[in-house]
């Protein structure tokens, strides 16, 4: 009996694990913005599920449940992330002033306007990118957004004006690089 | 919905579309499911008196991945001051849900944090634990709690022994040894092994070391070092495969001290039994392997 109840479970899980799978990986990787980072996220918040399965299979909401472990997961560990990150940019960070690459990076931005929304994308914080994500992406009201990251209502407003305030600055990127390319392509 | 809104959804839409399709594939093929088991080890997992040649009890929780064994170990592994709240629950709920466990309060002592993983040595008071946490992997360990001194005195740490593989289900407990018990700046040290489904053993060392010591380095048989956490003369340190400790190294304001160490060999895998009882018991931590200061 008990065999049978804990083969249902097991079964049950693999059923979750199939539907709620590509709606955290998702989920993480527009958060961490980083598809290794975001993978290996799912299969820690994934972990975390399966230890508490017996309880969390009786809950209506188990996406919300393992979405709220995931982006606890993500933003914790964000700052971390952050850092490891930099010091990997400071490490390669000498071919990138090398000022020919530079102007060919520039160039690049310049080519498409969305690429350099997506570079602004990029930067800013996980946890505006989270709310962006959610609200924007996953059509959750903010009430939602708010009780997925633990935070209150207004939290979540002030961070979206933050995010797409930044987002705004955002194609003022390709300008940048239209004008840091100019004065190369006149001299040449 | 303004221009900013449609751009922000095309963007993300662009960016998930863009996640690679094997890493579904392959986060449909870890097992989560724990499958948790209480093995009975000799000498392998208390710290402090370890000593009693009692058994200790581990639970291991050792999961099936498909991503590469042990990726983001370090040899040079940093001490946080605590471990991650996160990890600190994790490793709470197991180890309450041992054998004679509940209500008891684990303190930390030292937490090694190694890429994704966490390796933390608790103290109730009158007995130690350890806990590794990570991807994919989960494991908690603690000495029985009978029979030894409260704080390890030298003789009765001298009496540990080497563990016995016992192999329960899918996870495989190569053994655990208890080589050093000794006088001069290194106290005790345990070193346990474990392997993960998938033939992925790994080795778990801890132990105390003199106030004044400032350094912890384990220099194992092929010799590397594996630089281990200390905090207030606890240390612990862990390290994929089953490479021997052959030494250890303690960094004092006098300069450095090699303490020699000796632990036996992995028990053979045709030792250890289907019925978790099996293996061979233990040759060494008597006194005679104490290791002396200096070398």
């Amino acid at each position: 009996m008990t065999a049978e109840r804990s083969q249902r479970g097991r079964e049950e899980f693999d059923r979750f694990v199939d539907e709620a799978g590509p709606v955290l990986l998702r989920t993480a990787d527009l958060v961490l913005w980083d598809h290794a980072a975001a993978e290996d996220l799912v299969q820690e918040c994934l972990l975390r599920v399966a230890r508490r399965w017996p309880r969390v299979r009786a809950m209506d909401q188990r996406l919300a449940y393992a979405r709220r472990i995931l982006l606890n997961l993500a933003l914790r560990d964000a700052e971390r992330r952050a850092r490891r990150r930099g010091e990997l940019v400071a490490a390669g960070s000498t071919a990138l002033l090398d000022p020919a690459d530079a102007g060919a990076e520039m160039a690049f931005a310049a080519v498409d306007s969305s690429t350099a929304f997506v570079e602004v994308l990029s930067t800013l914080a996980p946890r505006q990118r989270a709310v962006l994500a959610l609200r924007f992406f996953d059509d959750l009201t903010e009430v939602q957004v708010a009780a997925a990251l633990g935070c209150s209502v207004g939290t979540v407003k002030s961070t979206t004006a933050r995010a797409l305030e930044r987002l705004r600055g955002g194609p003022s990127v390709v300008d940048l690089a239209r004008a840091r390319t100019r004065p190369e392509r006149s001299a040449s | 919905m303004n221009q900013l809104e449609t751009d922000l959804r095309t963007a993300f839409a662009r960016r998930a579309a863009s996640s690679p399709r094997e890493a579904l594939d392959r986060i449909r093929a870890v097992d989560y499911h724990p499958r948790t088991r209480r093995l009975s080890v000799r000498g392998a997992a208390g710290l402090a008196g370890a000593a009693a040649a009692g058994s200790a009890v581990a639970s291991a929780v050792l999961l099936g991945t498909s991503t590469p064994a042990f990726a983001g170990w370090s040899p040079r592994a940093t001490t946080a001051a605590r471990p991650p709240a996160s990890v600190e629950s994790s490793c709470d709920s197991q180890l309450a849900s041992l054998p004679g466990a509940a209500g008891t309060t684990w303190t930390p002592l030292v937490t090694d944090v190694s890429g994704p993983y966490t390796l933390v040595a608790y103290d109730s008071g009158s007995i130690q634990a350890l806990c590794l946490d990570g991807p994919s992997l989960s494991l908690v360990a603690r000495e029985a709690g009978s029979g030894h001194g409260a704080g390890g005195s030298e003789s009765a740490s001298a009496s540990a022994s080497a563990g016995k593989g016992v192999r329960a289900g899918g996870s495989l407990f190569l053994g655990g040894a208890g080589p050093s018990a000794s006088s001069g700046l290194l106290h005790r040290a345990v070193v346990s092994r474990y392997e993960a489904p998938g033939d992925q053993p790994f080795t778990v060392a801890a132990g105390e070391v003199a106030q004044g010591v400032s350094g912890v380095s384990l220099v194992r048989s092929d010799g590397s070092t594996v630089t281990a956490a200390l905090d207030d003369g606890w240390f612990v340190a862990w390290w994929p495969g089953t490479t021997a400790v052959t030494s250890a190294q303690l960094a004092t304001a006098g300069g450095t001290v090699s303490q020699p160490l000796e632990t036996p060999a992995p028990p053979a895998r045709g030792a250890t039994g289907a019925s978790g009882t099996s293996g061979s018991s233990g040759t060494s931590g008597s006194s005679g392997t104490s290791g002396s200061s200096g070398s």
